[in-house]
């Protein structure tokens, strides 16, 4: 009876493969053990990377916080002769500003509206990565299923 | 010019802060940059004494000028949330 019903199922919809062309999402394996540091960085590098919107084709973006004082923009692509360049930033938290520390160029003390957009991009990550890692209310630190 | 050179040009007189007084000021307490200036006046160059000192060095003062503590001690606060939700993760408190 079952294989009857799976039958004609198939019949008015089509096969499963044929009417439900699978998406391939990027469906986290969750972790049988606990996370180190390094995996959790990889985590909520991922999301980092995305805060700035769509990361553009060939490119690979990554953006986290490294310890209390660094936070890492790094970005990887081809250029136009086909060379894989990449680029690392390290944004470093002193007591008199947010150094920014780039291969092959000066340091410079961020102003203005890169420091606006530093400042919002690291609120930003840590509210995401707080509900979506960490399961937690970003304000309160709560976990999130606790407040339904 | 260093940075760390142009420091050292203008150090104060008596272990004041480097960088105390304004760029522009032409206290007595500056004896040796004031001779300075008049010496290259005196032959004829036209001195803008911003040039004394590097762009870098100029941008570093009017940072430290204008900086606003608030937006580090934020920073800070959102770095050790970060760094307390990995280490709940690391001793499995939160579940990833």
């Amino acid at each position: 009876m079952a294989s009857f019903l799976k039958k004609t199922f198939e019949l008015l919809i089509g096969t499963e493969d044929m009417s439900l062309p699978r998406k391939k999402t990027a469906k986290k394996t969750p972790l049988n053990r606990r996370p180190n540091k390094r995996e959790l960085i990889q985590m909520e590098s991922e999301i980092g990377g995305k805060l700035f919107g769509p990361v553009p084709r060939g490119h690979r973006r990554e953006f986290f916080n490294l310890d209390a004082d660094t936070w890492i923009w790094y970005e990887e692509w081809t250029d136009r002769s086909g060379k894989r360049r990449t680029s690392t930033t390290r944004y470093e938290i002193h007591d008199n500003g947010i150094l920014k520390a780039q291969e092959g160029a000066r340091y410079n003390f961020l102003e203005g509206q890169e420091l606006e957009n530093f400042t919002l991009a690291t609120r930003l990550y840590y509210e995401q990565i707080a509900r979506e890692i960490y399961k937690c209310d970003p304000h309160t630190g709560q976990p999130l299923l606790a407040q339904v | 010019m260093s940075f760390a050179e142009t420091s050292t040009m203008y150090k104060t007189p008596g272990n004041r802060g480097e960088f105390e007084a304004p760029l522009g000021s032409e206290s007595s307490a500056y004896p040796d940059r004031r001779t300075r200036v008049d010496s290259f006046s005196a032959q004829g160059v036209n001195v803008d004494k911003s040039d004394l000192v590097s762009k870098e060095a100029l941008a570093a003062m009017r940072h430290a000028e204008t900086a606003h503590p608030s937006y580090v001690s934020n920073e800070r606060i959102i770095a050790s949330r970060v760094a307390a939700f990995r280490s709940m993760a690391e001793r499995g408190e939160i579940q990833v």
